[in-house]
């Protein structure tokens, strides 16, 4: 927390990426008291609720789509699910990552060898197209399973960046005065190391929630993910079968490609502050 | 023997790694598919029986017979030791299903080319660019056009490249008309080294190979210029500086050598990972690569060639960073020191 703090009050690119966060975070929260009154009890997901291709009017601000949807309650609920995905996918895996990464740097040896080993094999396959196998044939997964999944494919990055800061830890003086003076492995952990560590699992976390997402709107907006949930991906996908290009519907790509690229500079700008908290240099405001 | 030669150790150790990761994530990427509650034959039958109304017996000789060609047939153990020895003893990856009984191996080798030289070609491009543009902004990194331009990098650097190609298709390929979208050649001329051809295929590469480049450049501009400000905050610099060296040789000689060597090992990695890193540009833009062969087969959850297109990418990976691995020691005299002692 106090690292957090500390990054507010120094770095400005980390408090204008916070409060982008913060504002879209607000707005997904809120969504469902804006659009439950609008929908008449139906689903955002539910096809033809609504009559097709209404103008905005005062029921439907933002008229309805294709399938009879209306507009604002999709990209609300796309909104909340997208960063929902991210957040829960980027949470396990980092949480995965600092188990093995803590557990292989810190022990070393036989351990140390043969998890790194799996993780190495899990990092070289690509992730694509087992998850748009995964996505068919399970065709109505859920947010839940889908961020499972995702994480599964995201932990071994977490896991080598923790591994070798923990390697590069062990060896300082302080720990080793820790060893000499008999304290036990969870507490060395626990009071000498994972203090040192909490930046690198915040980057660690907005890295995996990026990646995440990443993932999960490239599946979706090339129509390749589950269909019963509606995420900013599935919006984008939807604007291209409905040629928006070519029937000059813009905002139904801009609305959704928009959000996303908000949240991706939010959480990139984020990232990018607590790197140059950590080593200055980066800075870009450097003297000499 | 090993003591006196740290270096065959090493050597040694890199290529057993290799060799056991390659194996691994084979196995892995096989069991992950087979464990999936389908495959290619039953899918078929499916959709037979639902497009025909019929009811097709599952056990009758033709599927039996199907599945023999597939590999399906025996238990998972011996699929799993029969699909290892064809791979890696044979070079057989089995008949594809999208263009049955086509293997597996002539339909990637006819991708294969397509993919590298978009992939190869835009990732070369958009590396020599960062490099120049980063050592640009490291060296006037106070003054504000550098910020601007780190900042802008930083931006772009995590937005994924489809979404800067659906862009790139909806301003410059459908409002304004200027490139095609779809493809990689104008169907109206003949396949063959002739001039029309070429430069048909060059037009159609455009918007999919600046996709790519827009989004790797913004990267390769910010590790290049992290890596060239630490090192102009050493002192063998200030020393360089104060010897009365030009900004220019300081730059060439000394700031620009030491990042090359990272950078170097950096795109040697992309060069790895192109194959199944963009296959979504490639779905988007219908360009005839892996990544479109990909979305066919997976379709009709085609194993061959899923697993196929796996392998191959599972083995460029590996042999990109073995070749990193094998040559650091060569070129970087620290590194040969550090195994040494």
């Amino acid at each position: 927390m106090r690292f957090l703090l500390s990054c507010w009050r120094t770095n400005s690119k980390f408090r204008v990426g916070i409060i982008i966060l913060a504002v879209l975070i607000f707005i997904a929260l809120i969504g469902p008291i804006i659009y439950t009154p609008l929908l008449k009890g139906n689903s955002p997901a539910r096809p033809g609720s609504f009559a097709r291709w209404m103008p905005p009017s005062l029921e439907h601000p933002m008229g309805t789509e294709g399938l009879g949807r209306d507009l604002l309650a999709d990209y609300l609920a796309g909104l909340g699910t997208s960063l929902t995905i991210g957040f829960i996918s980027g949470a396990l895996a980092t949480f995965l990552g600092i188990t093995v990464g803590f557990f292989t740097g810190y022990k070393g040896g036989w351990v140390d060898a043969i998890l790194t080993a799996i993780a190495n094999m899990w990092m070289v396959i690509p992730a694509y197209p087992v998850l748009v196998a995964l996505a068919m044939v399970m065709p109505t997964i859920n947010i839940y399973t889908m961020s499972i999944v995702l994480a599964l494919f995201s932990w071994p990055y977490s896991a080598r960046t923790i591994h070798a800061q923990i390697v590069g830890m062990k060896q300082l003086s302080y720990v080793e005065m820790a060893k000499v003076s008999g304290q036990g492995d969870m507490a060395i952990i626990f009071t000498e190391i994972f203090p040192n560590l909490i930046p690198y699992l915040f980057m660690g976390f907005a890295f995996s929630t990026v990646g995440a997402m990443v993932s999960e709107v490239g599946l979706e907006a090339i129509g390749l993910g589950p269909a019963n949930i509606v995420t900013l991906g599935l919006m984008i996908n939807y604007a291209n079968q409905w040629t928006a290009y070519s029937r000059g519907l813009y905002h139904l790509l801009l609305i959704p490609v928009g959000l996303l690229v908000l949240i991706f500079m939010s959480i990139t700008l984020i990232n990018r502050g607590m790197e140059e908290h950590v080593n200055p240099r980066l800075q870009t405001k450097t003297e000499k | 023997m090993f003591k006196r030669h740290p270096l065959l150790k090493y050597y040694l150790k890199k290529i057993v790694t290799y060799i056991v990761t390659i194996w691994g994530a084979f196995t892995i990427a096989f069991f992950l598919f087979r464990l999936m509650p389908s495959n290619p034959i039953d899918a078929w039958v499916k959709s037979l029986e639902r497009q025909y109304s019929v009811k097709i017996d599952r056990g009758s000789e033709l599927v039996d017979y199907y599945k023999e060609q597939f590999g399906l047939n025996g238990t998972l153990w011996e699929q799993y030791v029969r699909y290892l020895y064809n791979t890696f003893v044979k070079f057989d990856l089995g008949p594809s299903f999208i263009n049955f009984p086509t293997p597996v191996q002539e339909l990637l080798l006819a991708r294969l080319p397509w993919t590298l030289a978009l992939m190869g070609i835009s990732i070369l491009i958009a590396w020599v660019l960062g490099l120049l543009i980063g050592a640009a902004a490291a060296w006037f990194r106070t003054s504000p056009v550098s910020g601007w331009l780190t900042n802008i990098s930083i931006v772009l650097s995590q937005i994924p490249p489809y979404l800067i190609a659906i862009f790139l298709v909806l301003f410059l390929g459908y409002t304004l008309k200027l490139f095609p979208t779809r493809g990689a050649w104008d169907a109206q001329y003949p396949v063959g080294l002739n001039w029309n051809f070429i430069q048909s295929v060059l037009w159609h590469s455009i918007l999919p190979a600046s996709a790519i480049i827009i989004t790797s450049l913004a990267g390769w501009i910010l590790s290049t210029r992290s890596l060239i400000v630490t090192i102009l905050g050493e002192d063998y610099l200030m020393y360089a500086e104060a010897k009365g060296l030009s900004p220019w040789e300081i730059m060439t000689r000394y700031a620009l050598r030491n990042a090359l060597l990272p950078q170097t090992m950096g795109l040697a990695l992309t060069m790895g990972f192109m194959m199944s890193g963009q296959l979504l540009i490639e779905m988007l833009f219908v360009y005839p690569g892996l990544g479109e062969l990909m979305s066919r087969g997976i379709q009709v959850f085609d194993y061959n060639t899923m697993m196929g297109i796996i392998i191959l990418s599972i083995f460029s990976v590996m042999t990109a960073s073995l070749i990193v691995e094998l040559t650091l020691p060569v070129i970087d005299p620290r590194i040969r020191k550090e195994i040494m002692s």
